[in-house]
Formats: C-alpha cells, sequence, structure tokens
C-alpha cells in the first residue's frame, strides 16, 4: 500500500495545499498506527497524530526522495514519537504532571467516548496483553502499509525475524481475542 | 522453530498479496481475518473529522520551505513539559549516569578533541559475545508445549496464552494488600544471545499478575522484582488505586559485571518480586528452584512458590539471599583485553571508598542536544559507610549559577526538588566509574566493536575508550533539533595513573554521519573530611515540600505559555517601604508585553513605567535577539532563547518566567536551608497559598534612619489557589516583637494573554524605524 506519491512529498515541502493533501492522505494510516501503539483514549491518539505530523512538517524538506519509500520515513517519525511519549508517561507516573492535568482538565477526559466501539475496546484489550515491539511491529504492518522488508529495515531487524514476530503477535492476539475467532473460523 | 519460520513466512505472503487467500489454512484464515477487525482501530467518521481540523497550521511559503507554527494542545503541552523532565533521568539515576569521580585533586582536562588524531595507540575488542554462554538455556524438554494438568484460565489470567512453551511452576499467593500470581515459565523467546538480552538463560522467564487490593494511595505502586540478591526495579503503575493490577513476563536480568558461570554446578535461586505503595508498604512472594544442569541445558526442579521473609521485606532491594547464587567467572579470564583497565578501575574505587567516608564530585556538563548550546553543574556530597554503599547524599544542580534542582538522600530515599520526586535508593553502592566496566563488558558479551587509545591531554596520559552504536532498532528522532539519528558514539577517558574518571563526551549522527548533536561532561572528584554546613543542614532537616507550589506556578505558565505562542502583558505596582533616607517614595507602576513562540521564548518585548499621564515611558524593547536599554540608547544582543525543554529547566534566559522565578528562588532557599512555612488564606477576597521565608538576622540589625531592631527578614510569596497567578512577593523586616516593616514589595495587577499591544506601544518597538527612541 502506497499512501501517497513522491511527487505529492516533493511538492509537500514547500507548498502548504500539497502539505495538505498529503496530511488527508497519511494521518488516517498514522492514526490507526498509534491506536496499535497506545492504550490511552482517542484523542490521546489525535494528539500523536497531531504531534507526528508537526513534526513531518517541520522535517519534510530535509527528506530525500529516491531512498526508503516516504512511507517508513513517516513511520519512523511516528514510532519515535510515541515511543518518547510512552518514555515521559513512566515518568509523569511519579512526577506531579497528572496531578497538573488533572487541574488544568476538571472535565473528566472523554475515554468513553474514545472507546464507543466495543470491537475496539475488545482490541485495546487484547492488544495491552502484547509487547510494545508486537503492538508496534502489528501496527506497522497493518497500518503503515510496508512489507516485511521495509519494516524490517526500519526496525533494524531481519526480514524473516520479523515475519516471525508479526506470527507470533498474531496468535498471541488471536488467543487473547477468544473464541471468537475460531467461531468465525468455523462458520 | 523452522516450522514456525515457514509459517511466518507463508503468511507474510499472504499478507503481501503474493499468495492467494484461497490457499490460506485455517490457521491462516484466522490470523488473516485479525486484519479486518484490526480497521475497528482506524479513525472513525467523527475521528477523522477532528484530525482533518489539525493539520499543522501553514502560514505561508517562504522559498522552498514552509513557515512552521507549531499546534499544541494542552495536553500536548504537559507531555513536552513532561519531556522536558526527562532530563532529569541523568540526575534521579545519578549513578548510573551521572559523571563519576574525577582525580582526587587535579582539574579535569576540558575541550577534549573528539577526532583521534590524538590517538597513540589503538586496539579494538571485537570479543566472543554470546558464546559465554553457550549452554546457558533451558532443555528444549523443559519446553515441550503445555503440561496437560495446565489450567487454561491460569494463562488467561496471565495474559500468556500464545505462550511457546508451558508453566513450570508457580501459583497464586497473598502478601499485605495484593495478590500476585507468580509463575515461573518457558518461552525460548526469552533469548541470552543479543544485545538486548531478554533472559540470561534462554528459555526461563517468569510470568506475573499482580492485583492491588487495598485502599486508594496519592502515588504509584513501584514493583521490583528479580533474582536475589540482584533486585531491582521493574515498573511503575500509574496509580495505587483499588482493584490496580499489572501483569508483567521478565526474563533473568543480572548487573552488566555479573558473569555466572552457569555450568559450574547446580543453582538454587530465589526469585523475589515485590510491590511497594507510596506509603512505603511492601509486599510480595518469591520462587524458589533449582536450576539443574543436563545434557541439552538446564531442568528447573523443586519449585515453590514462598512468602517474603522479614528480611525481604526490609526494604525493596533487601534479599534473603546474601551471596550469589552461582559460581562466577573471572572476567579477567574471559576477556584479557580488558583486564588492564578493570584493574585500574578498581584501584581508583578503592583508593576513593577506603574505609567509608564523604565523596565530593563536580560535574560540568554541555550539550546542544535540546537544539541551543546548553551548560549546567551538578554537585554533590556522598557519604558512603565502610561497604562503599550510599549512607547519604545531596546533589545540587545549577544553570548559569541559578539552582534548578536539588536531591536529597538519605535512609535509603531520596527526594528530587522541585519535582519531589521520591525514589528509593536502598542501599546502593557508590559507582566510582559511573558504569564505565558496565559499558566495557557490556561491549565484550556481546561482540560490539570498542576502540582503546591514549592520548595525553593537558599533558596528562588518558586512555580514552571509545563505543560506537549503529542504532540497530532503527533511528532515533530528535524533537529539538528536528533530525532523525543512526547513529551513536561515545567516548570516555580516564586518568592512565590513577584511574579516576575524567571526561565523556557523546555525539549522534545523521543518515550521512554528519554530527546532529553533541554533549561533554568533565568530572572532579575527591575524598574530602566533611561537607559544607548547607549541606549538613539540609541532610539533617526534612525540607518544607514545594510541590503545590510547583504544581500551581507550573499550571499558570502552561496556561499563559502552551497553546501557539502570543502576547502576554503584565502590570505590576513596585511599593518601596522603608529607606535608608527615610524619604517616602512613591508607588510606580509598570508594564510590559512580551510576544512568545510557543515554547515561551520571547521574541519580542517592550516594558516601561506608567506615567501619571497613563502613558508608557519604555525602558527595554527587544525585538528578536536585539535588546535597546532605551536610558542609555545602549543596544545589546539578547539572550538567546535557549528554551531548553530537553534538559531538567523550565527557566531559561530568554524565557518569560516570571513564576519560574519564584519557583526558582524558593529552591534556592530551601537549599541554603532557610526556615520556610506555607500556609492557605484569604488575600483581597482571593483564596491563596502563601509562603513564607525567615531569614534571621543575628544580631539584631538596627536599621539606618529608623529605630526598628530588625531580627529577622522576611520574604513572602501570595499565590492565587485558583490560578496559580503570583500575586504578590514583599520582603520585610521583623522586630523582636513580631511587628514587621516593609521593606519592598512588587504586587501583580494584570497578566494575560492578549491579542496585541496598543497601537502606540507596537510603534514604540520598531527599533530599526525612525521613530524608535
Amino acid at each position: 500500500m502506497i499512501l501517497t506519491s513522491a511527487r505529492l512529498v516533493e511538492q509537500a515541502a514547500s507548498d502548504p495545499a500539497a502539505f495538505a493533501e498529503l496530511y488527508e492522505a497519511c494521518f488516517p494510516a498514522v492514526f490507526h498506527y498509534i491506536q496499535f501503539r497506545c492504550d490511552g483514549p482517542a484523542e490521546q491518539a489525535q494528539d500523536l497524530t497531531a504531534q507526528v505530523f508537526e513534526k513531518v512538517l517541520r522535517k519534510l524538506p530535509d527528506y530525500r526522495p529516491g531512498g526508503a519509500p516516504f512511507e517508513a520515513w513517516l513511520f519512523a517519525v511516528a514510532r519515535n514519537t510515541v515511543t518518547d511519549w510512552q518514555r515521559a508517561q513512566r515518568l509523569r507516573a511519579g512526577l506531579p504532571w497528572e496531578a497538573l492535568r488533572r487541574l488544568r482538565d476538571p472535565d473528566p477526559l472523554p475515554e468513553a467516548a474514545a472507546l464507543h466501539s466495543e470491537e475496539r475496546a475488545r482490541l485495546k484489550a487484547a492488544l495491552a496483553g502484547l509487547s510494545q515491539r508486537e503492538r508496534d511491529l502489528l501496527g506497522l504492518r497493518f497500518a503503515s502499509g510496508l512489507k516485511n522488508c521495509e519494516i524490517a529495515r526500519l526496525v533494524g531487524l531481519g526480514e524473516n525475524h520479523v515475519a516471525v514476530l508479526i506470527y507470533r503477535a498474531l496468535r498471541k492476539l488471536r488467543d487473547r481475542l477468544g473464541g471468537e475467532m475460531e467461531a468465525a473460523d468455523g462458520r | 522453530m523452522d516450522g514456525e519460520r515457514e509459517k511466518a513466512r507463508r503468511l507474510a505472503e499472504l499478507l503481501d498479496g503474493t499468495r492467494p487467500e484461497a490457499e490460506a489454512s485455517a490457521e491462516e484464515r484466522g490470523l488473516l481475518a485479525l486484519r479486518g477487525r484490526a480497521q475497528a482501530l482506524q479513525a472513525a467518521a467523527s475521528e477523522q473529522a477532528a484530525l482533518k481540523a489539525r493539520l499543522p497550521e501553514v502560514k505561508a511559503a517562504r522559498g522552498r520551505r514552509i513557515a512552521w507554527r507549531p499546534l499544541l494542545t494542552g495536553a500536548a503541552a504537559v507531555i513536552l513539559l513532561a519531556l522536558a523532565a526527562l532530563g532529569l533521568n541523568w540526575l534521579i539515576s545519578g549513578r548510573g549516569e551521572l559523571p563519576p569521580v574525577g582525580q582526587v585533586d587535579e582539574p579535569v582536562p576540558t575541550a577534549v578533541p573528539w577526532p583521534e588524531d590524538q590517538t597513540t595507540a589503538d586496539s579494538t575488542f571485537h570479543l566472543p559475545g554470546a558464546a559465554l554462554w553457550k549452554g546457558a538455556k533451558l532443555s528444549p524438554e523443559v519446553c515441550k508445549g503445555r503440561a496437560v494438568d495446565d489450567d487454561p484460565e491460569v494463562y488467561e489470567r496471565l495474559g500468556i496464552g500464545n505462550l511457546n512453551g508451558n508453566l513450570l511452576g508457580g501459583g497464586q499467593l497473598q502478601s499485605g494488600d495484593f495478590i500476585f500470581d507468580f509463575w515461573l515459565i518457558c518461552d525460548f523467546q526469552f533469548e541470552n544471545s543479543s544485545r538486548n538480552l531478554e533472559s540470561e538463560v534462554s528459555g526461563l522467564s517468569t510470568a506475573l499478575k499482580w492485583t492491588y487490593t487495598g485502599g486508594g494511595q496519592d502515588g504509584p505502586i513501584v514493583i521490583y522484582s528479580g533474582i536475589e540478591p540482584y533486585l531491582s526495579e521493574n515498573s511503575f503503575s500509574q496509580s495505587a488505586s483499588t482493584g490496580a493490577s499489572g501483569t508483567d513476563l521478565h526474563g533473568i536480568e543480572l548487573p552488566g559485571d555479573v558473569l555466572p558461570d552457569w555450568n559450574a554446578q547446580d543453582a538454587r535461586l530465589r526469585w523475589a518480586v515485590k510491590a511497594e505503595l507510596p506509603d512505603g508498604t511492601l509486599a510480595g512472594a518469591a520462587l524458589e528452584f533449582t536450576l539443574m544442569r543436563g545434557e541439552d541445558g538446564f531442568t528447573p526442579v523443586n519449585i515453590a512458590l514462598l512468602p517474603l521473609t522479614e528480611a525481604e521485606l526490609a526494604g525493596p532491594n533487601a534479599s534473603e539471599v546474601i551471596d550469589r547464587p552461582f559460581a562466577l567467572l573471572d572476567a579477567d579470564a574471559e576477556y584479557p583485553q580488558l583486564a588492564g583497565a578493570r584493574a585500574l578501575l578498581a584501584k581508583r574505587e578503592a583508593e576513593l571508598l577506603a574505609g567509608g567516608g564523604w565523596i565530593h564530585r563536580a560535574v560540568q556538563y554541555s550539550t546542544d542536544q535540546s537544539g541551543e548550546p546548553v551548560e549546567f553543574t551538578a554537585e554533590s556530597w556522598t557519604q558512603v559507610d565502610a561497604q562503599g554503599r550510599i549512607r547519604a547524599e545531596v546533589t545540587q544542580t545549577r544553570q548559569n549559577g541559578k539552582l534548578v534542582a536539588q536531591t536529597v538522600a538519605k535512609d535509603g530515599r531520596s527526594s528530587l526538588t522541585p519535582w519531589t520526586y521520591r525514589i528509593n535508593l536502598g542501599l546502593t553502592r557508590y559507582q566510582a566509574d559511573l558504569g564505565l566496566w558496565d559499558q566495557l563488558i557490556d561491549a565484550a558479551r556481546f561482540g560490539q566493536p570498542a576502540v582503546e587509545s591514549r592520548e595525553t591531554v593537558a599533558g596528562r596520559e588518558v586512555i580514552v575508550f571509545t563505543f560506537r552504536d549503529e542504532l540497530l532498532n532503527g533511528p532515533i528522532y530528535r524533537e529539538w533539533t528536528d533530525r532523525l539519528v543512526y547513529g551513536a558514539a561515545a567516548r570516555v577517558g580516564i586518568d592512565a595513573q590513577s584511574g579516576a574518571y575524567l571526561f565523556r563526551e557523546t555525539q549522534e549522527f545523521d543518515e550521512d554521519g554528519a554530527v546532529v548533536s553533541s554533549s561533554r561532561e568533565t568530572v572532579v572528584e575527591e575524598r574530602i573530611g566533611a561537607p559544607p554546613e548547607h549541606v549538613l543542614t539540609l541532610l539533617e532537616r526534612e525540607p518544607m515540600e514545594l510541590i503545590t507550589v510547583f504544581s500551581l506556578l507550573g499550571r499558570r505558565w502552561i496556561e499563559l505559555m502552551s497553546v501557539d505562542g502570543g502576547w502576554i502583558y503584565r502590570r505590576i505596582v513596585e511599593s518601596t517601604g522603608y529607606t535608608a533616607s527615610g524619604r517616602p517614595v512613591p508607588d510606580e507602576t509598570y508594564e510590559g508585553w512580551w510576544l512568545l513562540d510557543s515554547l515561551g521564548r520571547i521574541q519580542a518585548s517592550i516594558t516601561g513605567r506608567v506615567e501619571a499621564d497613563g502613558s508608557l515611558a519604555p525602558i527595554f524593547i527587544q525585538q528578536n535577539v536585539m535588546v535597546l536599554d532605551v536610558m542609555t540608547g545602549e543596544r545589546t544582543a539578547a539572550a538567546p532563547g535557549t528554551y531548553s525543554m530537553g534538559m531538567i529547566l523550565m527557566y531559561t534566559p530568554g524565557t518569560y518566567s516570571m513564576g519560574m522565578d519564584t519557583m526558582y528562588a524558593l529552591l534556592e532557599f530551601q537549599a541554603a536551608g532557610a526556615a520556610m512555612e506555607q500556609h492557605e488564606e484569604t488575600v483581597d477576597g482571593r483564596a491563596a497559598l502563601v509562603v513564607t521565608v525567615r531569614e534571621t538576622l543575628e544580631p539584631a540589625q538596627q536599621l539606618e534612619g529608623s529605630d526598628f531592631a530588625a531580627t529577622a527578614y522576611i520574604h513572602r510569596y501570595v499565590i492565587d489557589m485558583e490560578t496559580g497567578q503570583l500575586l504578590l512577593r514583599e520582603a520585610l523586616y521583623e522586630a523582636a516583637d513580631g511587628s514587621r516593616l516593609l521593606h519592598q514589595a512588587t504586587r501583580v495587577a494584570a497578566e494575560e494573554r492578549v491579542d496585541a499591544p496598543p497601537e502606540d506601544v507596537i510603534g514604540l518597538m520598531d527599533l530599526t524605524s525612525d521613530s524608535a527612541p
């Protein structure tokens, strides 16, 4: 799956209208990927998606076509954005930021709205039992459109290794989703 | 395993569409169906609409580049601030990251050139790496699938439904207000052959689920685990609320310099897990088992889940097992290339820690990792016992002389101000080599190349170790330089004679090998008889918590700064009370407008005095990096907007920071051991937090031109409890009878975001126009 064209990427570096087009083409996939990685409400995924594209906007003039596909570059930025965020979450747990945030946001976060879909809730619960590496790989596989060889380059593993990890992660996800899959399979 | 690889490859073909789905097996169809289900994670229509509205705002195209206008939500700003706090890591993990012990009394060389042109000798370590562990794995027989009597519910509970192995033993145990489901498991996903070690013994791991059943407490639950006596912090829960729970799969992890000889003998191991509540209460469980050697690997036998003993409950890192439970390999024999370095570092440590006592360490640190050059110093005073374990420690970190963070560690716990982040130190051993030996051993264990060279720096012979990291897990995006990092290198220098740690330099590289960022630490370290008085004071008294102050001021700061920059208007009234001449000084009103970028950096500003007719008499005008002193006509370069989110600081020259100034002023008072008190009261009809600092004047100070004899000098800070705005700060003299005399006061009449200054003020700000003052 190719999210966008090389020409649009090039134009987007200097043309706001092209960037808007690029954004429209790519943000759903980035949001989808982040949903794989993050347990928080969908608003959090939206925040992170916005952050990814802020970085993309700043960094795009430095992107050189001809090397790795744009999607690999884009998802490298997305991966690191999520990783940085998760790292920060760990520290926030011990710092007064949570209290700070509560003070800032007297209204409860709309988690209920974020998890309006039961299916999404089930998936998120199942994903919570996977390691971050597994979630990363599944997100890249299903959201980015990258093939295993491209994912392998992105994450610094061998292609076979990536294939096995994705296979295992899918089996794990299937197990965690319970017998539903088997029932569906049997139909 | 080959079968699994083949299955994985064939699944990839299906996912790639290079093999028709019609050929898919039942299992493959089940896995492919997950792809469809995963669409539920895609953005729904409402989410798509919300995201469309969040297109990063593009102001205009300038040349080849788009002018970028950041889009920060409140939540994102909080995250950014939290990222800023990440810089605390090197403080929190002090021993591991903060530069270490330097030569006893000689200055540390500075400005060590990075290139290798001074290298006089060169040897590369590329050691056998994982071969060391050959045989350190479970027997395949142990891992042959689930036992028939395994309860599937246990797998479900532990979240290990896909385990490529089986439960080896364990169970459920109640300890305090926790339930621990703790099992020894076999799964060859845990390997010991990679640098990202997952288990020292391939295949051996634990599966844990803990559940908290007690009442809510303010703070996180911290989980510790490990083979005794090598317990370490493992994870955090978000908060200690009733029903909180967590799961974890964890292989055997040992300190880098512990090289077990697993094949020497059967080993009886005790694997403990502990949960610590915010109030310090501990609970936990331990798995005991014997790792029995066999022809094709180890078999765990005599597995038992046991309650923790009294000794283990004495502290998060406390162990029932004191001695190492296995034979150790001789590092010198395994890695003869490192023998010289090990001996030198050991000699240095022995000299520095001999008999216990106090150690003073000063570190200078500079980096451009945040996109701007940042320099700060960290000074610590550490008391160690005869075994080299830390008994007490104070660390103070300053930027441009301003105290920005402070840790006080005693009784096994450490508090970090102003964040009030408490961590458990246990009886951590003072690390004289700052982790260099671990780094060397790590390089050797995993066959990573490292280079040793000798250089002469400032007339001193220095051994330099260079480590390179190709970042095999993918590039790292550096927020503050806006670039991707594809590789990194670190150089660590020690004195060739004494072994004293002298410096550490790092560089990060882009795809072409160009330097993206760099940092340098230099260290001086020495034994001292006793620390300064203020350090002892800090250790003796419980300093006032600054968390409420920090939260209030921080919240205000975020509200003023976080959206996307813009103008802030402030009006203050300065009052002067006592003067030596006795001449009354009328109140003066000042106004200022600051144009900030999204990170709080001042892009332009004007400050001036409000005249009787209401007009503004400018005093300072700043445009970009130029400041005009209107009174003198002098133009000077402004402090660069060195906003350093990547570091620990929120105060930075060139950053709007009135509330933060208050924060750091209070921190200075705290560091100096001043008497501080805080309480809530109503001030001008507002609920306010009042912080009072008392400096005792001994002997009493007779104020010139007055009959007032001051016995104390009082600082008061009044902060609006609702908005976090600093309302008033004042300084007063106090007499023995408690009466007070105002010295100076600053009342903040207004501080708010505005669209823009009035036209006439804008006109004053154009430094290039003819109308400029």
